[in-house]
């Protein structure tokens, strides 16, 4: 017998979750379902054949590994990046200054411009010839070669690439820091003052704590949407060079779309999605034994 | 009490919205027949300008049909098509380049077109078009299209860049090793020898493809069920390509990034002394650069491809969606757009050159300075494998020569690579 | 007890600000050179945006590409279109999520913590395979074509982010204020609409936000659902700029920039209630 479930508790939780819970279904697990067939159908339809062939195949696919590769270490960095950003500003943006209001709208702007819009830019930003990145480097380094590659240099693609996700991700990761900080009393950290404690002490054992719940929410939300980011990649390199930057989401869509191979996509999706899932179980958790 | 009120408010104007819009976009119960006219270039000037032609035209001759304007976008033509064809909802005349023929026939979202010719007279209807250009159009036994355009590729070269070279310009280079050999002499001051496709598009196997031909080299074996990519002409021709930029330097800098449109920008910029392009190129060099003297001073000739003379065409045609609610309606949109008097005039508005024999043939092109040399590559054009696997291979085949160029691997082991990649596309143990 | 602030502590409050403004004077430079980059396109004549060499400051201003943006091309259809669908979708997905929170934090029922994972799960769905599936729902309901179609879409996929977020901000709500109303006899629904929803409010904002943005700036569903000019959004209008033959940047990049103003407006509207809503959300939940 469970304590505390009455039968209010039961009936009317449900009438609760109900309407999200019927778009949900209605909407997105009718999808899912017919992906999951459409994976362990053979390549072209038909009917009621099953074959685990295209998982097969995914396993053997260097490509797709690559790609897993790919994602992983985008998420992190993305993860990362948007992280460290925005604790920073967060803090910053937390006194009392002068010109608050201004500095918070102007660092939001990155998070209002589509991603398309923003891949589409950088990628001509950063060109060698119609770039506008490398002649302002010019300016300031004078001896800065005029044509410097980013996006055709096999080592610093991948790195523009997440710089160009950092720079369009972290106004939200620095929003809801910032909410988090600004619900820590003021009193803890004065008490701590008058107790002698430096500022990184203070730092370590009065705001850490009070962000923790917040950090790991836009931890674990950036993560689910990051590895999901597909057109800003599509949009700065099209995976390239070769498949230095090709991501799951953007292998998906072209092997969906243009390799009009449906049924290989789906077992990729499924692929990605069961990934992401255990990803995010000890974050499922713990937010469920929470209340 | 007042709260409730609110809330009545607010689920009212829910409620609201969704059936304003919803009556809003009922169709009114008219009697002329819908055809959705799908092209993404309905964006594009002067392309524009053709269609909306054809459409006043069609419609006033035709009171009972009305052609409506429905506007893809090119870098997802067949995603749209392909997410509405899954929905049987798709677009009744869709716009598409030969290679997505074989993939969308096999899904079964083409309208199979033969019962319509039959009744045009068949065998005899279908003589007015190029017999080459139509076997893209046929698939398993069926013919799902009339070719509506032919993009035959060009050299285009700057005769002035050549002057200044000390290069004859009305002796345009041959062979492969001419062209290094120009395109060495005209990277000087800050300008390139030549302009390559190097980003993920279609625009670069149909660049790369006449050095590849040329060689002698063919992606597949006969029967088109194995790669044949291990042969020595195929590493001569992946090297060509790739070496232009690694080894002779003649290539701008960021060429996995460069585009078809960035290279007709550094054209009409003069940034480049050379491009291989198609005919509409210098349409649009004069649109990106109105200062730039295009009729004056740019040229074109045959691809300089090797042993074997081929250039690459790429077809562009219309096709009828299986799922349309009115194929005789469909049909006679379909047939007015490939009629003479229409291609013609599509032509004359944005340079494009027509599939039709009496259009090709016709003193206009003749006499076009760009368009007669154009056309006089139609019949050394050759296309990639019609296999619905083309995809994959053609995507491998970019990342190939983007490993190329970036020197990630060499062109020995990039090649390699596209060769097991190929394989395995094509299922091949 | 008298407490005074010593030198020091003044001293490490002016290190402070020095630090702070430093850190957000190079953030501004780094959030807005690419948009200082666009709008030097936006005031540039076709022709100049592509010329080379590369000029920041344009030789020829012009206002040509944010006038031509409601001329040539539709924009003003664009943004009604996009406002509309993009405020619907932050309205409907924050109720109904709130609705949901609310159930997963006052009701402890049976196979809470699987719909919880199952709320999340969803947002691990490839959007690419959910597509056509999806058009085939509203192909057959006539939906095509049509704002709601695409309103419906951006809902449910919003739906988990603000059914997590407003759990976590009705978590930090005692429960006896909801104890209180159950006393005087109120029933759970009145509860949640006359106790609960007034406090959280502020709790609800950030769902407000993020759902607007997700909705204004899809491109994806937009594509394959709508396919005629007068249902095109704002970010469905820019991304046709970029054609086969030509890449128009200059109403590229001005309509870009306008197109972020409503967002903007909509945050400096917010900001009193979005920032207090998710300090209470996040950090108890």
């Amino acid at each position: 017998m469970h304590s505390g479930r009455t039968w209010h508790d039961r009936h009317f939780g449900y009438l609760f979750v109900l309407p999200a819970t019927l778009m949900l279904v209605a909407v997105l697990v009718f999808p899912a379902f017919i992906t999951l067939k459409a994976s362990v159908t053979p390549e072209g339809g038909g009917g009621w054949h099953f074959t685990l062939t295209h998982y097969v195949n995914a396993f053997r696919d260097p490509v797709l590994a690559q790609a897993f590769k790919n994602t992983f270490s985008f998420v992190a960095w993305s993860m990362a990046g948007h992280f460290a950003l925005g604790l920073a500003l967060a803090l910053a943006l937390n006194q009392a200054l002068p010109g608050q209001t201004f500095f918070r709208l102007i660092a939001l702007v990155p998070w209002t411009i589509p991603d398309v819009v923003a891949g589409i830019i950088f990628r001509w930003v950063l060109n060698p010839i119609h770039g506008a990145l490398n002649p302002l480097i010019q300016m300031v380094i004078p001896s800065f070669p005029a044509e410097f590659q980013w996006l055709s240099s096999p080592t610093l693609a991948f790195p523009s690439v997440i710089f160009a996700n950092i720079w369009r991700g972290y106004p939200l990761v620095m929003v809801m820091l910032l909410a988090g900080l600004m619900a820590i009393p003021r009193h803890l950290y004065e008490a701590a003052a008058v107790d002698g404690a430096g500022k990184l002490r203070q730092f370590w054992h009065i705001t850490l704590p009070g962000l923790s719940t917040i950090i790991l929410i836009a931890l674990a939300l950036d993560m689910v949407w990051e590895f999901r980011r597909f057109a800003l990649v599509v949009a700065m390199t099209g995976g390239g060079p070769g498949t230095l930057t090709e991501v799951l989401s953007t292998l998906v869509y072209k092997t969906y779309f243009q390799f009009f191979t449906f049924e290989y996509a789906s077992a990729m999706a499924i692929m990605m999605s069961v990934v992401l899932f255990i990803l995010s179980l000890p974050y499922i958790i713990l937010v469920g034994r929470k209340q | 009490m007042a709260r409730n009120i609110r809330r009545w408010i607010i689920g009212t104007l829910i409620i609201g919205f969704t059936v304003v819009f919803l009556v809003g976009t009922a169709a009114a119960a008219g009697e002329k027949v819908k055809i959705r006219f799908q092209t993404w270039h309905w964006g594009e000037k002067p392309v524009l300008f053709a269609l909306e032609e054809f459409q006043k035209e069609f419609n006033t001759a035709n009171p009972g049909i009305e052609v409506l304007r429905d506007e893809s976008r090119y870098a997802d033509k067949e995603t749209v098509f392909i997410a509405q064809s899954q929905a049987k909802a798709a677009a009744d005349i869709a716009h598409f380049q030969h290679r997505a023929i074989p993939l969308l026939a096999e899904r079964g979202y083409l309208l199979d077109l033969t019962p319509f010719i039959e009744k045009e007279g068949g065998q005899k209807f279908l003589a007015q078009w190029d017999q080459n250009a139509m076997e893209t159009c046929k698939y398993k036994g069926k013919i799902y299209c009339l070719n509506d355009y032919v993009n035959p590729l060009a050299l285009l070269y700057n005769t002035q860049h050549f002057k200044e070279a000390g290069l004859d310009p009305n002796k345009p280079p041959t062979t492969p090793a001419e062209l290094v050999d120009y395109a060495k002499k005209l990277t000087r001051n800050g300008r390139y020898g030549i302009g390559l496709i190097g980003s993920r598009q279609e625009g670069l196997f149909m660049r790369f493809n006449p050095f590849f031909w040329g060689a002698g080299a063919e992606y597949l074996t006969p029967d088109n069920k194995r790669s044949a990519l291990d042969t020595p002409e195929a590493l001569e021709g992946f090297r060509y390509y790739v070496e232009l930029f690694t080894k002779h330097k003649v290539v701008p800098p960021g060429v996995i990034e460069q585009g078809a449109q960035e290279v007709r920008t550094q054209i009409a910029h003069e940034k480049v002394s050379m491009e291989i392009g198609v005919i509409q190129a210098p349409l649009i060099y004069a649109a990106i650069n109105p200062n730039f003297k295009v009729n004056e001073v740019m040229a074109a000739a045959a691809v300089p491809s090797g042993k074997k003379r081929v250039s690459t065409v790429e077809y562009g045609m219309r096709v009828i969606s299986a799922y349309t609610k009115n194929p005789e309606e469909a049909w006679k949109v379909y047939k007015s757009w490939v009629s003479k008097d229409v291609q013609l005039r599509n032509f004359k508005i944005y340079g494009v050159m027509s599939a039709r024999l009496d259009v090709k043939s016709s003193p206009e092109i003749a006499n076009h300075k760009f368009a007669k040399i154009f056309a006089a590559q139609a019949p050394y054009g050759k296309i990639e494998p019609l296999i619905p696997e083309w995809p994959k291979i053609g995507d491998a085949t970019i990342t190939a020569v983007q490993e190329g160029f970036s020197g990630t691997k060499t062109p020995e082991q990039a090649l390699k690579d596209l060769h097991t990649a190929t394989n395995r596309a094509l299922g091949v143990k | 007890m008298k407490f005074s602030l010593g030198s020091s502590v003044r001293n490490e409050r002016r290190t402070d600000a020095i630090v702070s403004y430093g850190l957000l004077i190079l953030s501004v430079i780094f959030a807005l050179f690419p948009i200082a980059w666009m709008l030097s396109t936006s005031l540039k004549s076709e022709a100049e945006a592509l010329s080379l060499p590369i000029r920041w400051i344009p030789k020829q201003f012009t206002l040509q590409a944010y006038g031509d943006m409601w001329t040539l091309k539709p924009f003003a259809t664009y943004f009604w279109n996009s406002i509309v669908v993009s405020g619907v979708t932050a309205i409907l997905s924050t109720v109904v999520g709130a609705l949901a929170g609310y159930g997963f934090s006052r009701f402890q029922f049976r196979g809470r913590t699987s719909l919880l994972a199952f709320f999340l799960a969803t947002q691990m769905i490839s959007g690419v395979l959910v597509i056509g599936p999806y058009f085939q729902i509203l192909a057959a309901l006539d939906l095509y074509n049509t704002l709601t179609g695409l309103i419906i879409a951006y809902v449910t996929i919003c739906l988990p982010f603000a059914a997590w977020m407003s759990k976590g901000y009705f978590d930090s709500i005692p429960k006896e204020m909801d104890e209180a109303g159950l006393v005087d006899g109120a029933s759970r629904l009145q509860i949640f609409v006359r106790i609960i929803c007034p406090i959280a409010v502020p709790g609800t904002v950030s769902t407000l936000l993020f759902a607007f943005l997700l909705a204004w700036q899809d491109l994806l569903w937009a594509l394959c659902l709508v396919s005629i000019d007068e249902r095109r959004t704002v970010t469905l209008g820019v991304a046709f700029l970029v054609g086969e033959f030509v890449i128009q940047w200059p109403m590229l990049t001005a309509a870009s920039l306008i197109g972020s103003l409503p967002t903007i407006l909509l945050y400096l509207f917010l900001q009193r209630y979005y920032v207090e809503g998710l300090a209470g959300g996040a950090v108890k939940g």
